[in-house]
């Protein structure tokens, strides 16, 4: 059972299928265009120039798209601490020890979170910025150290 | 639009901040980038203010008195070049990088580096541009547009204005796609599209008309640059080439471009109008609307600028409505900042004089420009004084002023200091009468057929020439008196402003101190 879950991503208003109909409305333009230009007048630079700009438009598009869903979801259960990154598209699980899981806060702004336990070493935290690691971090400890005061008093 | 922010500021990272040349050079936030813009664009201003001081005092009588002929058509093709590509784009681009991210609640822009490698593309561009006077041959004079077979046959001063063109529109396109990239994704939670500030709205869409009109552009002077040096002759007839086309391919990216520089001062007056009448914005959706139908139109008018290149009548009849068509959507952006300032509780600070001193003159430059639409009455006026009177009224009396209304509006933000209020007002009153006096004449200049790009003139248009070059030139010192009296000030010190200077101001701007610290909004803000 979850005892706690926490949801670690950045602020992306568009969906990467949201993000490909915006890049799709500016090609239709650029390739109208251009493309009339083209078709009339034989001009081909302006439809060279169109094409390598919707290439640069597509290369940035896809820089953010592919990582508009990056994500951390961190959930606390009586057995474990699941880690669980999206990041590009791909899913990675890692599973702690809570009883034995110690939590390295973040010294500066660029620090991320270090979770370890029984040798085990995991970051998290790099799709939020400063503040949230830091209130990321004071959560867990508060539920880790409520659970261990629950366990000794068992 | 409504906003609440549960987002904290509670300290400036100073320690994080870069210091001294790494700061710039490097520079990846969008407050040091857009402040980068908006230096740069000053220096471009006040250099094609310089050559339009030169030109004016060339006109000032009849006759050859300060340049030749040959060096006064380089000093307008450099004037215009310089204030289009180098003073009025880059300036709106330096309000885009600092306000949009402000106003959405993004921490940054979305392509930091490439912020920075947009800006650092434009002073190599700027100074191979205006070093193009000394090359040999000077620089171009084929005027801003470039025109073939004119543009074929100049010096190497050509060459380096095609090369810097290039450049700025690289830099333009890098700009957009951040723009583009930053509104689509970076909004707050909370902050739909319809609920955006207009400066933001405008800015989206004149970031897709940037995207494309740009590449017509590039293409066009390109196939200039392969005419002239790569043996094809696209606009060579005697290859088989039409002149013609050039202006068709020029034209299709010139008419966007124009509003490229407006529609983003359309976005800074939606924003004070309503600050200053403490009343929401009239029509927001039917303003957002009207933004993206001027847009759309502007794609099928282009040919207006060449009624006189003879067409057949019915395309003369499809582009002289679709031109008129676009008075329809700008008639009810006027109308609904009327609408706005209608029975709100008016305080008439700098930024509202600029603002309502926008709404007058660029209402002038419509209309004339209407007048312009006219096919009959083009052939007439065309490249006239009338023409210059026109879309000076537009670029100079509605773009600049709505960038004065955005400096005055916003400037407590970006320096932490209340400018001084008498100063700003002078500086208003001033503008606003020399600005008349320069162009409003010009009209006259244009309906007795004076015409345009020449150094001399018959002695019968030397009133009306003398009076515009005193305008022009007094408004040239009031610009001086800006900088001195007035920005340098507000940049050193003077009162402290509060988070919020305007007491009738909307958006999340306002929400974090002044001066906006380095870092903002690193916590999303919500509105509701």
């Amino acid at each position: 059972m979850t005892n706690r879950e926490w949801n670690l991503r950045r602020n992306c208003c568009l969906s990467p299928r949201q993000l490909a109909l915006a890049f799709l409305i500016l090609f239709a333009l650029s390739a109208l265009v251009s493309g009339i230009f083209l078709l009339l007048h034989g001009a081909w630079q302006v439809f060279l120039f169109a094409m390598l700009e919707m290439l640069g438009v597509a290369f940035a598009f896809l820089c953010y798209g592919r990582h508009a869903t990056d994500h951390e979801h961190i959930a606390l259960t009586d057995n474990c601490l699941l880690v669980e990154r999206v990041l590009g598209g791909k899913t990675h699980q890692y599973r702690l020890d809570p009883d034995h899981t110690r939590i390295a806060a973040p010294k500066t702004s660029r620090d991320l979170i270090k979770l370890e336990a029984r040798g085990s070493r995991i970051v998290v935290g790099r799709f939020v910025t400063a503040p949230s690691r830091r209130l990321f971090a004071d959560e867990l400890r508060q539920e880790l150290n409520a659970r261990l005061r629950k366990g000794s008093v068992a | 639009m409504s906003t609440t922010t549960i987002a904290d500021h509670p300290h400036d990272h100073a320690h994080e901040r870069p210091h001294g040349r790494e700061r710039w050079l490097y520079a990846t936030n969008h407050k040091d980038i857009g402040t980068l813009y908006l230096w740069f664009s000053l220096v471009m201003w006040l250099v094609g203010g310089l050559l339009a001081m030169l030109i004016r005092a060339e006109l000032f009588q009849p006759g050859l008195q300060v340049v030749e002929p040959e060096l006064y058509n380089q000093f307008v093709t450099l004037h215009g070049l310089i204030m289009v590509f180098g003073a009025i784009m880059p300036a709106f681009v330096g309000l885009a990088n600092w306000m949009i991210p402000l106003q959405i609640g993004a921490s940054d822009m979305a392509f930091a580096r490439m912020n920075n490698f947009s800006f650092w593309l434009l002073p190599p561009a700027a100074i191979l541009l205006t070093a193009s006077l000394f090359a040999p041959g000077g620089a171009t004079a084929a005027g801003w547009t470039l025109y073939a077979p004119l543009s074929t046959q100049m010096g190497m001063g050509m060459d380096l204005a095609i090369f810097a063109v290039h450049i700025m529109g690289a830099s333009s396109i890098m700009g957009a796609i951040n723009i583009i990239t930053t509104i689509l994704n970076m909004r707050a939670p909370g902050m739909t599209l319809m609920k955006m500030p207009m400066f933001c709205w405008t800015w989206l869409i004149t970031a897709y008309l940037l995207i494309a009109v740009m590449p017509v552009l590039a293409g066009a002077i390109t196939m200039l640059l392969t005419d002239r040096h790569f043996g094809t002759a696209f606009f060579n007839a005697a290859g088989g080439g039409d002149p013609v086309m050039f202006q068709h391919i020029f034209w299709f990216f010139g008419h966007p471009e124009v509003y490229i520089m407006i529609l983003p001062a359309f976005g800074v007056i939606s924003q004070i109008i309503p600050a200053f009448s403490r009343k929401p914005l009239f029509g927001y959706a039917s303003m957002v609307y009207a933004t993206a139908s001027i847009a759309i139109l502007s794609f099928i008018v282009w040919a207006h600028h060449m009624f006189t290149t003879g067409m057949p009548v019915t395309a003369q009849l499809f582009f002289m409505y679709a031109t008129m068509l676009i008075s329809v959507p700008t008639g009810v952006k006027v109308f609904n900042w009327i609408a706005t300032m209608w029975k709100g509780s008016l305080t008439f600070e700098t930024p509202m004089l600029f603002a309502i001193g926008f709404i007058f003159v660029f209402t002038i430059g419509g209309f004339s420009g209407l007048i312009l639409a006219v096919s009959p009455i083009d052939i007439q006026m065309h490249d006239t004084y009338y023409v210059v009177a026109h879309f000076h009224y537009v670029l100079v009396a509605g773009s600049v002023l709505s960038l004065f209304a955005a400096f005055y509006y916003w400037v407590p933000k970006w320096t932490g200091h209340m400018y001084n209020e008498t100063r700003g007002k002078i500086h208003f009153w001033g503008s606003i009468i020399t600005l008349n006096l320069t162009f409003f004449p010009m009209h006259f200049l244009g309906l007795a057929g004076m015409p345009r790009r020449y150094a001399d003139y018959p002695a019968q248009f030397t009133d009306f020439n003398m009076l515009t070059s005193v305008g022009g030139w007094v408004y040239g010192l009031l610009q001086v008196y800006f900088v001195f009296a007035i920005l340098l000030p507000v940049i050193k010190g003077g009162q402290k402003a509060p988070a919020k200077p305007w007491e009738g101001a909307e958006g999340l701007e306002w929400t974090v101190p002044s001066p906006a610290p380095f870092h903002t909004f690193e916590v999303p803000p919500t509105v509701k």
